[in-house]
């Protein structure tokens, strides 16, 4: 991690003992495009804004919702190329374990081991933060779970959250939506709401991505044609 | 991979009956083969209440083992705060083993206990089964799972001769009991690097009950 003259750690405390870089990078986070998951009573899923910086980008090339192992999946908000550094060794950790004991890794498990990474970097010479903060949902014999990884190396277990740009006023939108024996379905219509709230412009099957796991199967990515049967639920 | 394992001797065996399982071992501990310096050795160690391991071989190693996979499944339990299954055991071990596949331990172990297995019954209600299960491995970690019985030590070929032949499916704990002790008595007659006391340990869902056997002592 430390190659050169950085062997101390560029993380430094303030004297009102605030650690500075990563505050910066929970700016950076709440300035990104939002993402959002919801843990209802049979399912757990995710959802984001995809919104392309300009029009001549290649739309399927981009995914933010993405697969760790079959059960598991991870969307993020904050900077796309921290997210594929942790995402890379989610799935190596997750595949570790699996080949060890021969079954599936625990979703509490596995954020733990990535906020461990993610907290290693607020503590290393010669490296800066994470600049994102990541949603991690899946199912796993103890159910589902929704858990956040923020900078700083904490991760939370939620029933219901939102990050990135607007997540206050989001999160209060959820809050007063949210029960706890809410179905998967009405999980989805949810979500599309609460983004539909932030959203700048028309909202459609292309720039909403939506990931679902629920009654136990595995985790999914919804394809576009999915998504757009659920907004035109919502007209 | 010839006299290394027959440095200190030994052997193991393990059974399945209806509901039952069984494992058994001789108590010798011999040294440069032919010189017997312990008759209070055992093979067999608990894991957890449903996973019993029985190690043969050198019997440095199999003390080593013993304390590798004991810190091995007491980490996955506080971690993942869940009893280890079985299969997860057999597939950790032979990870372990395998790590070790150009400089090996010199262990052939079994491992015999319960898989849990939950189903539903008809009133929706979560119901465990409790399934014997027996695996044998080799020295690097090759696993094989059988429904019948598992053998190994220095005294495997005699133990598969009459397990072979002596062997009845289903038996409840007490033919078990016998059949299993019978098997191990005979084999050990056989083979002077094995002997000097036996036990047995027969387990249920709920018990184990835990019996030496008297043995001609040579």
């Amino acid at each position: 991690m430390t190659d050169g003259h950085y062997s101390f750690s560029l993380t430094t405390f303030s004297p009102t003992g605030k650690l500075a870089q990563i505050e910066y990078a929970l700016n950076r986070v709440s300035s990104s495009s939002p993402a959002l998951g919801i843990r209802a009573k049979n399912g757990v899923i995710l959802a984001t804004e995809k919104k392309t910086p300009n029009e001549l980008i290649e739309k399927n090339s981009i995914y933010k919702i993405q697969h760790i192992t079959d059960h598991i999946g991870m969307v993020y908000a904050g900077m796309p190329g921290d997210f594929r550094v942790l995402l890379k060794k989610a799935r190596k950790e997750a595949m570790i374990y699996s080949l060890q004991y021969g079954n599936e890794i625990l979703v509490k498990e596995l954020v733990k081991e990535i906020a461990a990474v993610v907290q290693e970097f607020t503590q290393s010479g010669g490296v800066r933060p994470f600049g994102l903060s990541l949603l991690i949902c899946g199912t796993d014999i103890y159910g589902y779970h929704l858990y956040q990884i923020d900078p700083s190396g904490c991760y939370f277990n939620w029933l219901a959250t939102c990050i990135g740009k607007d997540y206050q006023n989001n999160l209060s939108f959820l809050e007063k939506r949210y029960s706890k024996d809410i179905e998967t379905e009405d999980a989805i219509h949810t979500a599309i709401l609460t983004l539909k709230e932030s959203y700048e412009g028309v909202m459609n099957e292309h720039n909403i991505e939506i990931g679902v796991a629920y009654n136990n199967k595995p985790f999914k990515i919804l394809t576009p044609s999915e998504i757009k049967d659920y907004l035109i639920e919502l007209e | 991979m010839g006299s290394i394992f027959e440095y200190n001797g030994g052997c193991v065996l393990g059974m399945s009956g209806e509901g039952c399982v069984a494992i058994a071992c001789d108590l010798r501990l011999g040294s440069n083969r032919f010189t017997t310096i312990s008759t209070n050795f055992t093979k067999i160690f608990k894991m957890n209440d449903h996973i019993y391991v029985g190690l043969s071989g050198l019997a440095t190693d199999v003390q080593t083992i013993y304390e590798i996979l004991r810190f091995r499944i007491n980490l996955y339990e506080i971690k993942n705060n869940i009893k280890m299954d079985i299969e997860c055991f057999t597939s950790m071990l032979s990870t372990i083993l395998y790590s070790n596949r150009f400089s090996p331990y010199f262990v052939n172990p079994i491992v015999v206990g319960f898989k849990i297995v939950y189903n539903t019954d008809e009133h929706g209600n979560r119901v465990k089964t409790y399934v014997p299960f027996l695996t044998a491995f080799d020295l690097i970690g090759a696993k094989s799972e059988t429904n019948n019985f598992v053998v190994n030590g220095v005294t495997s070929e005699q133990l598969f001769g009459l397990c072979e032949s002596f062997y009845i499916s289903n038996q409840d704990e007490n033919g078990l009991f016998e059949t299993i002790s019978q098997c191990l008595l005979s084999a050990l007659d056989r083979d002077c690097l094995s002997g000097w006391g036996a036990e047995v340990l027969v387990l249920t869902p709920d018990k184990v009950i835990k019996k030496k056997l008297k043995t001609r002592m040579d």
